[in-house]
């Protein structure tokens, strides 16, 4: 037990809320161009699967990582 | 040229989408959070009365099954009657926390039942506003639709039943009468049998949630009849009611409770006979396009005429014949305000039965209530099919809300939606030019409206997020007809009212309808502290842990859902008063001396009496305040024991002091109230016994109990919990136990080892058959 040393977050604990809100507006940001992107395309017949498949994983990425940012700023320890 | 203004137009389209979708995000999550000050506040519990019991059933249904549900005959409430709460019970509620409760215990998120009962209005609050916004959209155009969107998501009308931990029928019924509503609506204007049956199935939901169904099955024929009325039948027309009418009728009856009252009760037959009449007229215009001209216009009045005999007559005939039942109670009250007031007692006297006064409508719905008839006369002037449904709609909730403060819940819908078509024309006059130069400044060949529509959209979404200054910039920038100097005042002053209107919202819910009503809170005006009473639920807690398991609770029926839900005790009467005479019975133990009252009490079983007593801290929703109905409806059943006027004094008032009637000073409920209270001093210079409800100085100090005994009284005096005694403890004298010692005297006994066992002297020999002999 003594020889254990604690945990230390990677990350300082100190910017997770600086953080969190960052990455939820970039997050945010891909959402609403990944929407507008797929609303306002109306020929089907167009290959835009790859760009889809891009804007999403971006999306997914940052409201990922925002998300378990705010829980962790929230005092949710995940 | 054409294709790029396609792609511009559909970019247009991706970016309003896109508005609209956010708009109706951030009014789901304002809607949510500004319901939350109780859980904030207090803590995540059920509010009220009605919601326990609506929360005792669902975790019944949670922890049995519902076809256990189903059977339930609970013999904890209305003893010793009991109550068969799988009939008498509308489930939708039930069924919709319980299937939220299921699915996510499928996807293993262990979430308690009562959680899930504490926010499902809230959440459900979101739902109504989007189906608001699709409703309004149908109506008129999708900015409005967003303005009442993000109406309804705060108005105080519709908080006040919805707030969280308010578990109630009205949380999810708004919703689905909306929903129904939208879907009835499009189904007259496409007349589709997919949106029709569609809007039966919503319907059906509607049913198995509210009593308020009578209310969609009655407005919808109305909208017909009026539609008939104003010569604008058409085929969708009757594709869409006769789908929705037939659907409607055999879904309704699937429900337990509600069972065959849509062929039998008076309050279902407008539709029935509206149903009939379509099919006349449509039978007519087919006659129309075969007969010719002059044999139809005879067709016409003499069948027109033998139609409406033959209805007529066959509507008495089935009232008189008893196969058709009549107006109940609470439909005549509809009509007559003072109807309940003369007959039903126990309808009057629920609070939320009286009529609304006027200071209501504004403190519900602010601005609202203003703007509504506005957008009443946008619709009227440019009437159409559906602009008739919400201009009925608009006309009946009005008088129901006026008649009913309860029924304010079903006019605040409509009202938002009227306000969000008054503002959004508003914003048409007041930023049509300024789109169109725009316009016109980027492409050339795009379609106005299109646009129109955005900047509306984009102009709701302000009083939400409050970005003020940057449309007001644009506006400035443009010249057109109206000054933009008039226009920005204008815009200005609007954004003003809508922000006052979002803080009176959240004023109203924060103080007005957040408080659980189980938890007490009042602020200190001295230092300013925030003091919580918690008595409620201390003397439920002392009957749950220290009562028998079958213990019978006599109180007044408002507190009956509560003994049963968070005591778990068996009550005699509760908040679902379907039986008045026992109610009444109850109400005259109350009333009555105590001797009399002891009659009644055993001759129900009844082992405690609580009762709600707020003297000392100032409570005025107690029971002395209630007392009055109590008298009035015991009165109704048993006229000859209890007279209401027995209860006042000769100047005809209701005062519990020296002055007070006799009869009030003796009853049951007056002793069971201030029972040891004349001995309390609550201030140091005042007066002991002093009722802080009711300003005065009690008129019976100095009483004891003889067939009750004092079991608790909580901290704050707000409950008090009495036994009723056994008729062998007040029979004989009794002795306090520090009395009970015996005597000390110079006896010695005798008895030791040897002579133990004591006899008597010259003791008859007894001899069966023969006579004994001294």
């Amino acid at each position: 037990m003594e020889a254990m040393q604690r945990y230390v977050s990677p990350v300082n604990p100190a910017v997770f809320p600086h953080l969190a809100s960052v990455l939820l507006i970039i997050g945010t940001f891909f959402t609403a161009w990944f929407f507008v992107f797929v609303v306002s395309r109306k020929n089907t017949k167009e290959s835009t699967l790859i760009k889809e498949l891009l804007i999403s994983l971006c999306a997914a990425i940052f409201l990922g990582f925002g998300i378990v940012f705010l829980l962790l700023t929230v005092g949710i320890y995940v | 040229m054409n294709r790029s203004s396609k792609i511009f137009n559909s970019k247009v389209a991706g970016y309003s989408s896109l508005i609209t979708f956010a708009v109706l995000l951030i009014a789901w999550i304002a809607g949510f959070s500004s319901r939350l000050f109780a859980v904030i506040r207090f803590e995540s519990i059920i509010h009220e009365f009605d919601p326990w019991f609506n929360y005792r059933a669902t975790a019944y249904m949670v922890e049995h099954g519902w076809y256990k549900f189903l059977n339930w005959f609970d013999e904890r409430a209305w003893y010793p009657l009991g109550r068969i709460v799988g009939g008498t019970v509308y489930p939708g509620l039930m069924i919709t926390s319980g299937s939220i409760h299921y699915l996510l215990h499928i996807l293993n998120i262990p979430v308690h039942i009562r959680d899930i009962c504490v926010f499902l209005a809230p959440v459900f609050s979101g739902l109504t506003s989007i189906s608001t916004y699709l409703l309004t959209k149908e109506l008129w155009s999708p900015g409005a639709g967003l303005f009442a969107a993000s109406f309804i998501a705060i108005v105080p009308g519709y908080i006040s039943r919805s707030v969280a931990g308010s578990y109630d029928n009205e949380g999810i019924a708004i919703f689905a009468l909306q929903f129904t509503y939208f879907l009835w609506v499009r189904s007259v204007k496409t007349g589709s049998v997919f949106w029709s049956a569609g809007a039966a199935l919503s319907y059906f939901y509607m049913v198995s949630a509210w009593g308020g169904y009578v209310f969609i099955i009655n407005l919808i024929p109305l909208h017909v009849f009026v539609l008939l009325i104003m010569g604008r039948y058409s085929p969708r027309l009757l594709t869409s009611y006769s789908t929705f009418f037939i659907l409607g009728l055999l879904f309704s009856m699937q429900i337990p409770f509600v069972g065959f009252q849509p062929i039998r009760t008076s309050e279902h037959m407008a539709a029935m006979g509206v149903f009939v009449l379509l099919m006349a007229v449509a039978v007519l215009r087919h006659l129309q396009s075969v007969l010719s001209r002059n044999e139809f216009r005879k067709l016409f009045i003499v069948g027109g005429l033998l139609a409406a005999i033959l209805v007529f007559v066959a509507v008495v005939v089935l009232t008189v014949l008893g196969v058709v039942a009549p107006w109940s109670g609470r439909f005549y009250s509809l009509w007559d305000t003072g109807y309940a007031k003369i007959h039903i007692p126990i309808i009057a006297s629920v609070s939320e039965h009286q009529p609304t006064t006027w200071f209501s409508f504004f403190f519900d719905l602010h601005i609202l209530v203003c703007a509504f008839p506005v957008g009443l006369w946008y619709c009227i002037k440019q009437v159409n099919d559906e602009r008739v449904f919400v201009v009925l709609y608009a006309i009946s909730a009005v008088y129901f809300a006026g008649v009913m403060v309860r029924l304010m819940l079903t006019l605040t819908p409509v009202v938002c939606m009227l306000a969000g078509v008054a503002f959004s024309g508003l914003l048409d006059v007041f930023l049509q030019e300024d789109a169109s130069k725009r316009v016109a400044s980027t492409t050339s060949s795009l379609p106005e409206t299109e646009d129109q529509e955005e900047s509306l959209e984009k102009k709701s979404f302000y009083d939400k997020a409050g970005k003020l200054k940057h449309r007001t910039k644009h506006d400035t920038t443009h010249e057109s007809g109206i000054s933009s100097n008039l226009k920005s005042i204008v815009i200005l002053a609007v954004l003003m009212i809508l922000m006052m209107f979002a803080v009176h919202c959240t004023w109203v819910t924060s103080n007005a309808y957040s408080s659980p009503s189980i938890v007490l809170a009042f602020h200190n005006s001295q230092d300013g502290s925030r003091n919580i009473l918690d008595d409620f639920r201390e003397a439920y807690y002392w009957l749950s842990q220290n009562t028998a398991d079958d213990a019978r609770i006599m109180s007044w029926w408002d507190y009956g859902y509560q003994i049963a839900g968070m005591a778990n005790r068996t009550t005699l009467v509760d908040n679902n008063t379907w039986n008045n005479s026992h109610i009444a019975l109850v109400g005259k133990a109350m009333s009555s001396t105590e001797e009399k009252s002891y009659e009644i009490m055993t001759s129900l079983d009844v082992d405690y009496v609580l009762v709600i007593f707020g003297g000392v801290i100032g409570y005025s929703g107690d029971d002395i305040n209630k007392f009055l109905w109590m008298v009035r409806i015991a009165e109704g059943e048993h006229p000859k024991d209890i007279k209401e006027s027995d209860f006042f004094t000769d100047r005809g008032e209701f005062r519990v002091d020296a002055e007070g009637a006799p009869a009030l000073l003796n009853c049951l409920m007056y002793k069971l109230s201030y029972y040891r209270f004349g001995d309390l001093k609550l201030d140091y210079r005042g007066p002991s016994g002093y009722d802080r409800t009711r300003n005065a100085v009690i008129g019976n100090k100095d009483f004891d109990l003889t067939y009750l005994e004092e079991a608790y009284t909580t901290e704050h005096w707000l409950v008090r919990i009495y036994r009723v005694k056994k008729p062998f403890e007040f029979n004989r004298p009794s002795l306090k136990a520090k009395d009970r010692l015996i005597p000390p005297t110079n006896f010695v006994s005798r008895k030791n080892l040897k002579r133990r066992k004591g006899f008597i002297r010259n003791r008859p020999t007894v001899i069966k058959g023969k006579r004994t002999l001294k």
